[in-house]
């Protein structure tokens, strides 16, 4: 297989994080590495045993560890696709029904 | 073990009052909801109640050449670490029935900053060998 000098192509990198919380329209995440603003991608979670999965842009990026490298990363989904089972978007609005209708609350 | 909570209850984090609620679903992941949220979003906000790890897969673009041996030149907007294991995502061949692709792991050996045109890139040098190329593609069809 010989390429052409200079072929685009994409480089992919997977970075791990923390979730901090979840709305309908995006998600702060925890992260030891930076990420530009503007960045795009797809984000992976786990929410009520399910894999879900949406594509986002990175729209801020803050410092907020002091001893250790720490960023928020600020992400708003990317309607790239329906909102249907299996993205993050769906998941969220299912919870958020949950507990703007469930007359019982649980504390874990 | 759960206890039923009556009414919502106030937790305060610094100089942030935060209004928790927290919900536990027949099965899953709890949510509490936060009050007196930043304008930056327009929907209310809930934080999960026990950690979650997540994953972003981000997809810069790069302009990559294949070297020798397996070693192939990249030049990109941002910097990769020596030692990290990315994936190439490659265009081999692309027409009007469509295009083909090859995805592979490849390895940072190297990487150094360039001008091009007065702006910053990066010119990477990845290892990625055909072996590698299978063990990926096998592991992919497992899921």
């Amino acid at each position: 297989m010989t390429l052409e000098s200079g072929s685009p192509a994409v480089l992919m990198r997977e970075h791990l994080m923390r979730i901090v919380d979840v709305s309908r329209s995006g998600c702060l995440i925890e992260s030891r590495h930076r990420v530009e603003v503007g960045t795009v991608g797809r984000l992976r979670l786990r929410l009520a045993d399910q894999e879900c999965s949406d594509d986002v842009e990175v729209v801020r990026c803050d410092a907020v560890g002091l001893a250790q490298a720490l960023y928020h990363i600020g992400v708003r989904f990317l309607w790239t696709t329906p909102r249907r089972a299996g993205t993050i978007r769906e998941a969220v609005s299912r919870h958020v029904e949950n507990v703007s209708t469930s007359p019982t609350v649980w504390l874990m | 073990m759960r206890r039923a909570l009556v009414g919502p209850c106030e937790l305060s984090s610094k100089n942030v009052k935060l209004a928790h609620r927290s919900i536990q679903p027949a099965s899953g992941t709890a949510v509490a909801q936060i009050a007196g949220m930043s304008d930056r979003r327009r929907d209310r906000r809930f934080k999960l109640a026990e950690p979650t790890d997540g994953s972003l897969t981000v997809f810069p673009d790069i302009v990559v050449q294949e070297a020798r041996d397996g070693e192939w030149i990249a030049i990109s907007r941002e910097p990769a670490a020596v030692g990290e294991t990315l994936v190439l995502d490659l265009v081999l061949h692309a027409d009007d029935d469509g295009e083909v692709r090859e995805r592979f792991p490849v390895c940072v050996i190297d990487c150094q900053p360039l001008i091009v045109e007065g702006d910053l890139r990066h010119r990477i040098r990845l290892y990625g060998d055909y072996n590698a190329r299978i063990l990926f593609e096998q592991q992919v069809r497992r899921g």
